[in-house]
């Protein structure tokens, strides 16, 4: 059976504002498994976001080719939902309307969309929000709005681009926790992108390594940890030895350059 | 709140107002004196205090400087003949008939302007070929100082009302456009994406997205365009109309009545200040948004 989605080949060039050009992925294979968390992790320039871009259909490859359940990518899709780094909600609209913005565009039924937004909303904890706008909510609110937002739409296939980075570590943690339920329960196929090593073992079903100048796969590895992970545990502590020293002296490397 | 077993009765009070409910409002009048600011009637008092110094000391030749009273006095003949104490001229008792004109004339040219200008300037901000086919003309247009084309007004469209409103709506057109064909390319690429990902379709992108993103732009762009709709609303009345707040001070002008000129003056000043204020507060809420962002108030 092949996989979720397939990437062959996959090159991206962009041309600089000097006219040099700049590889930000050179060549890569790629399988997303269906119904599992698969976390690409890399330091930066590693081009784990320009893959995702091209998954989301934001950017088209310059070369290869990429299906999604064998399909070509065609450009933003609601079938597959997009959380970006910043939240990124719609300033001028309320919690609720920013749930509800993708059911609403796709023309969906409005109690069967409204019956699964007020649940999401109750499941973050901001159904007593849901009238306020955006700004006059925290940041890990603000989050977590955006999370369900995109969840609200059912989409099969969710994309996250570092969603908890600029967060505490306290808040982090806890929207993590968030993130894992919401996507257990509903057995969906996750791509998640992230530099920390800490998320990137609590989450994975499956991490992708990247290397960085030009971006490529260096390793991919099954991840068998059993849930829930204790972040302090012998076996976390192993693993995260082992990502460490796999992914440090691609950092080295690139500061040097 | 209900406890979590109401579910559908919560849904479908989901659009209700705000959680905390709002403070009891205090009456209108209350609302408009705690609304009033000091500090702001501190140089207007001085401005005041200056010209009637002027007036007392006669730096000026009295006939070309009245006092505050006296304009006071011409702005009471110019609303009710009555108080002209039988000394009738052009100008009495015609106050309202002006006051209406004029804001006629300023007020309907600024929508229409405002309203061609939102709709050709989200059009060019959002499409590129749109953007070659007008914009290079509007911007060649732009340059040419508004004014300039009161002849060409008055030959098209004679001594009317029209020649009044193709002024004002030119003119209201070019200061509103630029503002929005800027506010629509200013935003963000991200919302966009969101949006797209979220299944909206590029004309759904572009009235619920685009279109709000832009509205700080456009709220800009309103306010510069509404001082253009009564500066060249007064220009047409000097030349093109008969009557209205331009006439009325032009003549003033014409007679060597100071008085009337500055009387004039105040009138336009206060109705272009209260015009702009209407579109403050309608700005106030409708960029509640933006002023969460900026922790800043309008």
């Amino acid at each position: 059976m092949s996989a979720f989605v397939e990437g062959r080949g996959l090159v991206k060039r962009y041309v600089g504002s000097s006219g040099q050009p700049t590889i930000a992925l050179n060549g890569v294979d790629v399988d997303i498994p269906e119904g599992k968390i698969t976390l690409l992790i890399g330091p930066s320039g590693c081009g784990k976001t320009t893959l995702l871009n091209m998954i989301a259909g934001f950017e088209k490859q310059s070369a290869g080719t990429l299906l999604v359940k064998g399909e070509p990518v065609r450009g933003p899709d609601p079938r597959r939902g997009v959380i970006f780094q910043d939240p990124n909600l719609f300033p001028w609209l309320s919690v609720w309307e920013n749930v509800m913005f993708g059911p609403e565009v796709r023309g969906e039924t409005r109690s069967v969309a409204e019956a699964r937004a007020a649940e999401l909303l109750r499941m973050v904890r901001l159904w007593d929000f849901r009238n306020h706008r955006p700004y006059q909510l925290s940041g890990g609110m603000r989050h977590r709005a955006a999370i369900i937002r995109t969840l609200a739409n059912d989409p099969e296939l969710l994309l996250a681009d570092e969603p908890f980075t600029g967060l505490d570590e306290h808040t982090r943690r806890r929207l993590q926790g968030d993130f894992l339920s919401l996507v257990q329960r509903s057995g969906k196929t996750v791509v998640f992108v992230t530099h920390n090593i800490e998320e990137a073992l609590f989450l994975a079903d499956r991490l992708v390594v990247m290397s960085p100048s030009p971006g490529r796969i260096k390793e991919v590895i099954p991840m068998e940890m059993p849930r829930p992970r204790d972040i302090l545990s012998d076996e976390f502590n192993h693993w995260r030895a082992r990502l460490y020293n796999l992914i440090t002296p691609d950092v080295v490397e690139e500061e040097t350059v | 709140m209900p406890p979590d077993g109401a579910a559908t009765a919560d849904v479908a009070g989901a659009r209700a107002p705000a959680v905390q409910p709002a403070a009891a409002r205090p009456g209108l009048f209350r609302r408009v004196l705690g609304a009033l600011d000091p500090l702001a009637f501190v140089l207007p008092l001085g401005i005041l205090v200056a010209w009637t110094g002027m007036y007392v000391f006669e730096v000026m030749p009295r006939i070309l400087l009245p006092s505050p009273w006296e304009v006071l006095g011409t702005i009471g003949e110019w609303i009710n003949p009555d108080w002209a104490r039988g000394r009738p001229t052009y100008f009495t008792g015609t106050w309202a008939v002006d006051a209406m004109g004029s804001a006629y004339r300023a007020l309907l040219g600024f929508v229409i302007g405002a309203m061609a200008a939102i709709a050709l300037g989200v059009w060019v901000g959002w499409s590129r070929t749109a953007e070659r086919f007008f914009d290079p003309t509007v911007q060649l247009l732009r340059p040419m100082p508004r004014t300039a084309l009161l002849p060409f007004a008055i030959i098209f469209f004679g001594l009317t009302d029209a020649s009044a409103l193709f002024l004002v709506i030119y003119g209201v057109f070019l200061q509103v456009y630029v503002q929005v064909v800027t506010g629509v390319k200013l935003v963000g690429r991200d919302w966009k994406r969101a949006a797209a990902m979220l299944g909206a379709s590029p004309r759904q992108i572009l009235w619920r997205v685009v279109l709000p993103g832009a509205m700080p732009y456009i709220f800009g762009g309103l306010r510069l365009g509404i001082a253009y709709a009564w500066t060249l609303m007064i220009l047409a009345e000097m030349f093109a109309v008969s009557g209205g707040f331009g006439y009325v001070l032009w003549r003033g002008y014409e007679f060597m009545r100071m008085d009337i000129v500055l009387g004039g003056m105040l009138m336009l000043g206060i109705f272009g200040f209260l015009s702009d204020r209407v579109i403050v507060l309608i700005a106030r809420r409708k960029l509640a948004w933006a002023q969460d962002i900026a922790g800043n108030r309008l």
